[in-house]
């Protein structure tokens, strides 16, 4: 574990099995990373083939999801963690589950390639609104990764700087939605083609919304209280503390 | 989830008691004081090298099993024995069987810990001597595997010569657990070995316990729930002299089987 905040305890066993976990976790953020980049490919490309592999991918995180759920069970029930090994727990739990619905918003992108691919385009980068969809892909990319590596520090410096990423997608979210809509009404022919874009559009940004999420467990491992319970003025105290301290 | 599943659960875990060698084998086992049946007919395989705890409220007959696998409870009046328990094959209940010999192969540590008066070193070298071991060199090694075992060396090795009796309660329990593996048994049972302890030092006894998996069969028996949960690969429950449900840790602790089990682990009973 990097992290210096967690330290060895007496019985091995129970160091090696938070070490599982927590590892198990960063490999999971990992694939699902990999899977966002492959999707984004697939829809530069238009490419339907690559986006049915990026659908295939799917099951094994959900595999993952559900053998960390069983480690943590596992560890819960044996070790009775208290303190940071509880939070370190009940985090892993919450986010194993946000990756797995990340999971699930890369596959709906996936389906997106597919359904104009199976309607005719060749290449859907001219298709009005597509801009929008990279635009808000490449963010829901950035997030990701920052929220993984503030997970695998445990460094809430990092996590914090999710919070303004994410009201900015949602802003860029809501002027997109607003443009495509205009996109539509300029063009009746793209409709089905545009209705696709937001889907994807959609999902992207709730990619942003779960790495958001990731990050409030960060947080809370780390501070012990929950991020979404905190006034935006004592959250913005921390942040400043954070700074001055790294 | 289908049986078929959980086989292939169990599986995955790496601990399945139908594949581990059996170190002692217990058969229709049933023991009376006097009137009173305190075990009823116990059937069960116990694992070579794996920790198996047993646990059940007081007076379920965990103890009293335990006892019987080095035949302690020949020295209690009124016992009455049916049923049959071999170690490594062997029937241990045969009267021609000597008894000494079976209890260098099965040692015990008791709940207090209980060194001799003696120093630290002749506590270790107890049993080799006992054995006719006198060879100077033969007992130094011997100590100090003995002690490093139990993972006391490093705070003893300056005092071998002390008496046991000034070390500290945890320490003490070492010294006897190094005692009782110095002869190097088959088979290690160990009665409530961490309730006078303090939580640091139960915590040293159960990491110590965890690395002499790699030599020893440990069978323990614990009041504590949770420590057998943290040190155990396999768990049995026993309930007012029955067996009720023995299998891997994991699964007794996070779905069990059987409803007593499950109340008696929830708190919901005992």
């Amino acid at each position: 574990m990097d992290s210096n905040i967690i330290t060895p305890h007496i019985s091995r066993r129970y160091n090696q099995d938070l070490e599982n976990i927590f590892n198990k976790v960063l490999a999971m953020g990992g694939h699902v990373e990999d899977q966002l980049t492959r999707a984004f490919e697939a829809l530069r490309k238009t490419d339907a083939m690559m986006a049915k592999e990026v659908i295939g991918l799917d099951r094994f995180i959900n595999r993952q999801e559900a053998n960390i759920d069983e480690m943590c069970v596992r560890l819960l029930a044996r070790q009775q963690p208290a303190a940071i090994d509880l939070r370190l727990i009940m985090a892993a739990l919450h986010i194993v589950t946000d990756l797995e619905r990340i999971g699930d918003e890369i596959t709906k992108l996936s389906r997106v390639v597919i359904n104009l691919r199976d309607s005719g385009n060749v290449d859907c980068t001219s298709i009005p609104g597509y801009d929008h969809l990279v635009e808000m892909t490449v963010c829901a990319q950035e997030m990701l990764k920052i929220t993984l590596d503030a997970f695998a520090n445990l460094d809430v410096k990092k996590a914090l700087t999710l919070l303004p990423k994410e009201a900015a997608a949602d802003a860029e979210y809501k002027t997109a939605q607003k443009l495509m809509r205009e996109h539509m009404m300029a063009n009746p022919t793209q409709i089905p083609n545009i209705l696709d874009l937001l889907n994807a559009l959609r999902a992207m940004e709730r990619v942003t919304d779960h790495s958001l999420n990731i990050a409030e467990r960060v947080f809370y491992v780390v501070e012990g209280s929950d991020m979404r319970q905190i006034s935006s003025e004592r959250l913005a105290d921390i942040a400043n503390k954070y700074r001055e301290v790294l | 989830m289908s049986s078929v599943n959980v086989a292939l659960d169990r599986e995955n875990r790496g601990l399945n008691l139908e594949q581990e060698k059996v170190a002692i084998h217990v058969h229709n086992w049933n023991l009376y004081y006097g009137e009173k049946q305190a075990l009823k007919n116990v059937n069960m395989s116990l694992p070579e090298k794996r920790v198996t705890a047993f646990i059940g409220p007081s007076g379920c007959g965990k103890s009293t099993l335990l006892r019987c696998f080095n035949r302690m409870n020949d020295l209690v009046d009124g016992v009455r024995l049916e049923g049959r328990i071999s170690l490594h094959g062997n029937d241990i209940m045969e009267k021609s069987l000597n008894v000494s010999v079976l209890r260098r192969k099965v040692g015990m540590v008791f709940q207090k810990p209980n060194p001799f008066p003696k120093s630290i070193y002749e506590n270790v070298a107890y049993g080799l001597r006992l054995q006719g071991e006198n060879s100077r060199s033969v007992l130094d090694d011997k100590v100090e595997w003995a002690l490093k075992g139990a993972g006391i060396w490093n705070e003893v090795k300056d005092r071998l010569h002390d008496n046991a009796m000034g070390l500290s309660g945890g320490q003490q329990q070492r010294v006897v657990i190094a005692r009782a593996i110095a002869i190097e048994p088959e088979v290690l049972l160990l009665d409530e070995p961490t309730s006078a302890l303090d939580p640091i030092s139960t915590l040293s006894i159960e990491e110590l316990i965890f690395d002499l998996k790699e030599k020893f069969t440990i069978l323990i028996v614990t009041h504590n729930m949770q420590q057998a949960a943290r040190v155990s690969d396999y768990t049995a429950f026993m309930y007012m002299g029955e067996l009720i449900e023995y299998t891997d840790t994991d699964t007794l602790f996070t779905n069990p089987s059987q409803k007593q089990t499950e109340d008696y682990i929830t708190g919901r009973f005992g």
